[in-house]
């Protein structure tokens, strides 16, 4: 008789506090239960009220490591509500503070949380101290998104110039072109790396997810276009709460997204942006990425790793070209005139979708918000990609499993401060925990 | 928050880090001595604040050879209770123990744990700690805190103009 449960209370290399719980029996579904117990965090709350202008500053508090992201989301959402198009200008410089983000967040992710799960070190600390160079080269690729946020931003954490319309100040040229050369440094390192990243062994996994990303003709999705999926969904993004719905389960203070007509899980970030987006990449980083053997579609989510480095190396090189062509946009800002309506925004965060929907008076105040982060819109996914990973692998030792659950749940970086807005992980065996 | 090393040539520059988030009470005493070196000492002594994160630590103190971190501390001793720790480079047990490297739940010694094992100490480098009273939702220190980051930034500024220790080891601040 199999009766396993697997039990971790504090998942570790993730972004906030959850846990995961898997029990299995004989003749029974596994059952999977990420608990996210950090406290939910009220942020829909206290936007009631405020003014729209302060939705970017308020919201970019809900993450440290993706704030820009809060901050575009919110400010689209704004604009649409007020009908307002900012400038080709601002929407370029937009991109590229987002550039920032992503390899900022990417060379975290890959790098220090998600690598030691492939080289079978418990951490960065000790994964130092036999890759050196590796760890040393990913903190200062970080810093050069850092570096490049701070320099749009004005400081990298919670940055400071977004406004609704725009910026207060845009960068001159000089300052950008001086973070040249460190992109072209991380760019070429991450090349470099990718055949090494793209060569760690990786579980013979895959599941047909549906991907959803946003999509735009002509370029990689970050800051604009539609919402697009894998089995044919191309809407505009203010018809999101019109397909997919959030839902509350008993374990998790985030709310589980699905999709509205059948109730499904769906797959957002990397992944869903690669498979979905990759004609949109550049020839050379698509022939970098097919020498790696990263044909699209990839459905193996422990690949994921190799696609953050296929996307920070864009990242890097698209950053590169947006210093290339700016030239501060004058003004910095458009006018935003209050307007009664309902807006939709959303980017794409280093993890995924972000969408956010705010209702506004005539006088520019929120009498209602909605927040979906993409860590949301991928927990069932994550649990699904657990029920079936286990079962297969449940006469594994005890630790070595668990060490693979955790693996599985940080192929998608979540974010659990954003998503309740998560993780220590249990697989209970029933014979040993008495469960 | 690059800090270029320059100043007198037979000194090293030193550089104070405050950590910490001063919208949680006391764990905002890192900033707030950082705060005060910076108004006293603009010139002769490096000042940054951050958040604590371990990769944007071990970036900061790269390169110098004389750091000071303030941070806050929950050790069960009195509030504002101040203590100074010097950070071997060959250290003295299992960095990773300190906390392992994540992002939410890592602190200090996770930095110095990867600096080590990086080979990024700074010669010097000093941890001091001073024991917080509240770290609950809010602006503004404690009393007794704030009276300890006072001495505190005072000790601070004595030794980047007289050189020394700045530091009696144990019990409550005294001025």
């Amino acid at each position: 008789m199999t009766r396993k449960q697997i039990v971790v209370d504090a998942l570790a290399r993730v972004e906030g506090e959850g846990g995961l719980r898997i029990r299995l029996r004989d003749h029974r579904p596994p059952e999977v239960m990420l608990r996210i117990y950090e406290p939910p965090r009220f942020f829909e709350g206290f936007l009631r009220g405020r003014s729209m202008h302060e939705i970017p500053d308020i919201t970019a508090r809900i993450c440290g490591i993706c704030p820009i992201a809060y901050q575009m989301s919110g400010a689209s959402a704004i604009e649409d509500a007020c009908e307002v198009t900012v400038s080709e200008p601002v929407r370029r410089l937009r991109r590229l503070m987002y550039c920032g983000e992503w390899i900022e967040s990417h060379g975290l992710h890959v790098f220090m949380l998600h690598a030691p799960d492939f080289l079978g070190y418990a951490d960065a600390i000790r994964m130092a101290a036999d890759h050196r160079e590796i760890v040393v080269d990913a903190l200062r690729a970080k810093k050069v998104g850092n570096t490049l946020v701070a320099a749009i931003g004005g400081r990298e954490i919670h940055p400071v110039s977004v406004r609704v319309g725009g910026f207060w100040r845009a960068p001159a040229k000089a300052g950008l072109e001086a973070l040249r050369p460190e992109l072209e440094w991380a760019a070429a390192r991450v090349r470099e790396l990718l055949p090494w990243l793209a060569s760690l062994p990786v579980p013979d996994f895959e599941r047909d997810y549906e991907f959803v990303a946003l999509h735009h003709d002509e370029d990689y999705a970050i800051e604009r276009g539609r919402i697009v999926s894998s089995r044919g969904l191309d809407i505009p993004v203010r018809d999101f709460l019109r397909v997919f719905s959030e839902q509350h389960v008993e374990h998790s203070n985030a709310l589980h997204v699905v999709t509205a007509a059948e109730q499904a899980p769906y797959h957002v970030g990397p992944l869903a942006r690669y498979n979905l987006n990759f004609a949109q990449l550049p020839q050379g980083i698509r022939a970098a990425a097919a020498e790696v053997g990263l044909v699209p579609p990839v459905r193996n989510p422990f690949r994921s790793l190799a696609v953050r480095a296929v996307e920070m190396l864009y990242a890097c090189e698209e950053a590169i070209a947006l210093i290339d062509t700016y030239e501060p946009p004058v003004p910095p800002c458009a006018t935003v005139t209050p307007k009664a309506g309902t807006g939709h925004g959303a980017t794409e965060a280093p993890r995924g979708m972000l969408y956010h929907r705010y209702r506004l008076d005539e006088t520019g105040l929120v009498h209602d918000a909605r927040i979906i982060p993409p860590t949301a819109q991928n927990l069932r996914c994550m649990e699904e990609d657990l029920a079936a990973y286990v079962p297969p692998r449940v006469d594994l030792p005890a630790d070595r499993l668990t060490w693979e659950c955790e693996q599985a749940v940080r192929n998608y970086d979540p974010c659990i401060s954003c998503a309740t807005h998560f993780l220590e992980v249990e697989v209970i065996r029933d014979g040993d925990a008495g469960g | 928050m690059t800090v270029t090393p320059e100043g007198d040539p037979g000194r090293p520059r030193l550089l104070v880090i405050g950590v910490g988030q001063r919208f949680r009470r006391d764990d905002g005493l890192g900033c707030r001595v950082a705060a005060t070196v910076r108004a006293h000492a603009a010139g002769t002594v490096d000042v940054v604040s951050c958040a604590g994160d371990a990769c944007d630590l071990v970036s900061l103190w790269d390169g110098r050879t004389d750091v000071i971190v303030v941070d806050a501390m929950v050790s069960g001793a009195a509030p504002g209770t101040l203590a100074e720790f010097e950070i071997a480079a060959d250290g003295g047990g299992d960095d990773a123990e300190a906390g392992g490297f994540s992002t939410h739940a890592h602190g200090v010694m996770a930095a110095v744990g990867l600096a080590r094992a990086l080979g990024r100490l700074p010669a010097r480098l000093r941890i001091l700690a001073i024991e917080a009273a509240d770290t609950g939702w809010g602006d503004g220190l404690t009393p007794a805190v704030e009276a300890a980051a006072s001495i505190a930034a005072r000790r601070i500024l004595d030794e980047s103009r007289h050189g020394g220790g700045f530091l009696m080891p144990g019990g409550p601040a005294a001025g």
